[in-house]
């Protein structure tokens, strides 16, 4: 039976001092529970490679050469999840508390990223006001300068962050946008008079039409326009008789009787 | 790139003040502190006024130091620079530049070239003296009375105390001012000023002339005090020793020239032989095109190295591959005694070079072959080593480097490969710099 002692220093942490102990002796992860109870696992049998070279009868002549051996190292047996989950969490406050510290340049490293986002003229703007100060000003203390990069980090975030409610949240509740209307030609406006026709005449010499298309143009246009051919033809003109046609459809201007 | 912590704390000086003086040493990092503030004061309009030569490293500067996206152009280089938000300009670009512009910044690098009250280029940039210095002209000058502007110089006094006048006058004239308290009198003149902190003889240079020589200076005590605060400087030892710095050094030449260069090889097929490390490779490609472009890059070298010196630089070693280089070299530096290893230096030359080099100070350049002054050699009384050329073979860059970079060595050391900007040379260079530092980062 073999006996190990470790000395611990009870004023420190306990956990710290074990571990090396036991790191020393080539066991690298182990299980407490409080009261602090180490359970080292006995190391694991040596595993030896095996080789048939290794193995083989000892043959006459020349002797074999010699074969490496790879004995594994006792393997740490006792894992803990929780001891690890814990480690992690320590090695991750000490990484975070050895860091080197905020310095000035931390900052402009975030005023950079600013400018990329948002160009430099918007940041002579923004910046002393975001900061409440120049970036010289600022104390050398790493309160101050932590908080110089939330300010920035926060800037940076909140206008993404308004930038997405403007395109994702007030564009639900923006009224529909109006398709942009279809360019009326003039196959169009001489369609429109067709219907005319086909609701009010009874024949396809079209007599109403004849009287009341011009009537609608010198209604549009003026007394000058009394036929098609005489209409401006602009996009605009060609809309306004079109409509015209349409509304003496739909009202029915001349009170004519209804044929279909 | 990470800033040292000298060039941060540099940087919040410039950058909470209006006007500034940062006068650290040459190579404590200046350049990076200055680009830093301008991020740091969210400047858009920046115009700098640099030497010819660091006109290329400015444009690269800002590329490796700031962290705000800026359009960045070099006036007389590239095409619609004026319209970019950082303009470059050389001293002499900016004297004949008709600039109507309002910048938040004007960044003056080397700024002791503007201490002379009278020229041309102090009155283009800082404005013009009239009665004397009591009044200042400087409504279209590129410093106006509202522009933000920095001083960057490792010499603000490269002369006397009286070099910081132009300084002063246009970014601290009411330091110029008398103290009652103090019983500082009023120097805002710039003879006044000269006289209170310099001592000056009139020297006789015909029988009718006389002109008035510097040959000391006085009340030192009292001028350090009026520029309390205005100014700060670090020294290489305040940043400690630190790594060797390895980096490009791009050099500006006409498009023609940049256009010869390059010739008519492929790109592609030079990067990927450098990649590869496939010297036979390379030397095919390149072929007499190498030869060419050493030869233009010795004219701008020695440019370069001229104004390195003027800006406080103490010695350099310069390395090369082309023997014809290594004339150039050492025709157009010759006033600064330059000594030279090469293959057919004798051996007993070779120690005398190196001891020479060493301990005198009027040997201010060494011109060294890669080859047969990149072994056994010292050179480290120079913490500077440029390459003019380069060697194809990692091996023999890296060998090179260490004539400065070694256990000798007692200062921060930057070795610099000279390249062409925007030619393919630059491309290789990169590529080959990866490589020999690699080597170099193992084995330092």
């Amino acid at each position: 039976m073999i006996s190990i002692t470790f000395q611990l220093d009870e004023t420190q942490d306990l956990k710290p001092q074990i571990q090396r102990a036991l790191a020393a002796l080539g066991f690298d992860t182990v299980t407490y529970t409080a009261p602090i109870q180490i359970v080292a696992a006995m190391p694991a049998p040596v595993e030896e490679n095996e080789t048939p070279v290794a193995e083989a009868p000892a043959k006459r002549g020349r002797k074999p050469k010699d074969v490496a051996v790879v004995a594994h190292a006792p393997a740490p047996q006792v894992v803990d999840l929780e001891v690890n989950e814990q480690d992690k969490i320590d090695e991750y406050v000490e990484v975070e508390q050895t860091r080197d510290k905020l310095t000035h340049d931390d900052v402009r490293d975030y005023v950079g990223q600013y400018t990329k986002k948002f160009g430099i003229v918007a940041a002579q703007k923004n910046i002393p006001t975001i900061l409440g100060c120049a970036i010289a000003d600022f104390p050398d203390d790493q309160v101050a300068l932590q908080k110089a990069i939330f300010q920035i980090q926060a800037a940076m975030l909140g206008d993404q962050m308004q930038k997405e409610l403007d395109t994702n949240f007030f564009d639900t509740f923006d009224e529909p946008e109006v398709a942009p209307e279809r360019e009326i030609t003039e196959q169009d406006v001489r369609d429109a008079l067709m219907l005319y026709a086909k609701k009010y005449d009874a024949d396809e010499k079209m007599p109403n039409t004849l009287i009341d298309g011009p009537d609608i143009l010198k209604k549009t246009f003026g007394p000058t326009v009394t036929a098609l051919r005489l209409m401006p033809k602009d996009p605009e003109s060609l809309r306004k008789a079109y409509n015209a046609i349409n509304d003496a459809i739909e009202n029915n201007w001349y009170n004519r009787k209804v044929q279909q | 790139m990470t800033p040292m912590p000298t060039q941060l704390t540099g940087a919040q000086f410039l950058a909470a003040r209006h006007r500034a003086l940062l006068a650290d040493e040459p190579r404590v990092g200046k350049t990076g502190a200055a680009i830093i503030a301008a991020d740091m004061v969210l400047a858009k309009n920046i115009d700098v006024v640099t030497t010819a030569s660091g006109r290329a490293v400015w444009r690269r500067g800002f590329a490796t130091w700031s962290k705000l996206s800026r359009t960045v152009g070099i006036v007389g280089v590239d095409k619609n620079a004026a319209d970019c938000d950082v303009r470059i300009f050389s001293y002499n670009g900016a004297t004949n530049f008709n600039n109507l512009r309002t910048n938040d910044l004007v960044i003056l690098d080397e700024s002791h070239n503007c201490k002379n009250p009278e020229a041309k280029r102090t009155e283009a940039i800082l404005g013009k003296a009239l009665a004397g210095g009591s009044r200042l002209l400087n409504a279209a000058s590129f410093v106006k009375p509202e522009t933000r502007a920095w001083f960057l110089t490792g010499t603000p006094l490269s002369h006397d105390p009286s070099d910081i006048w132009t300084t002063m006058r246009s970014s601290c004239p009411d330091r110029l001012l008398a103290n009652d308290t103090y019983g500082w009198p009023d120097v805002t003149k710039f003879e006044d000023f000269r006289h209170r902190y310099c001592i000056v003889r009139m020297k006789k240079i015909s029988h009718f002339n006389k002109i008035p020589v510097v040959i000391g200076g006085r009340n030192e005590a009292e001028l350090h005090r009026r520029l309390d605060g205005f100014f700060l400087r670090r020294t290489q030892k305040d940043i400690g020793i630190r790594p060797s710095v390895y980096e490009l050094f791009p050099l500006i030449v006409s498009p023609a020239v940049r256009k010869q260069v390059d010739g008519d090889v492929s790109k592609a097929a030079i990067l990927q032989a450098a990649e590869n490390n496939d010297t036979k490779g390379l030397e095919m490609a390149l072929g007499p095109l190498r030869r060419l472009t050493g030869n233009i890059k010795a004219q701008a070298v020695a440019e370069a190295v001229k104004e390195e010196f003027e800006n406080g630089l103490n010695k350099i070693v310069l390395m090369y591959w082309h023997k014809e280089v290594g004339d150039i070299l050492q025709a157009k530096l010759e006033k600064f005694n330059p000594l030279r290893i090469d293959g057919s230096t004798p051996t007993a030359d070779r120690e005398q070079f190196e001891l020479a080099f060493r301990n005198n100070t009027e040997n201010r350049v060494m011109l060294g072959q890669i080859q047969a002054a990149g072994e056994a050699v010292d050179f480290s009384s120079a913490n500077e080593l440029w390459f003019v050329e380069t060697s194809f073979t990692p091996k023999d860059q890296a060998q090179a480097a260490m004539r400065i970079t070694n256990v000798n060595q007692t200062q921060n050391t930057f070795v610099r490969v000279c390249c062409i900007e925007g030619s393919i040379d630059e491309a290789l260079q990169a590529s080959l710099l990866r490589l020999w530092t690699a080597i170099n980062g193992v084995i330092k």
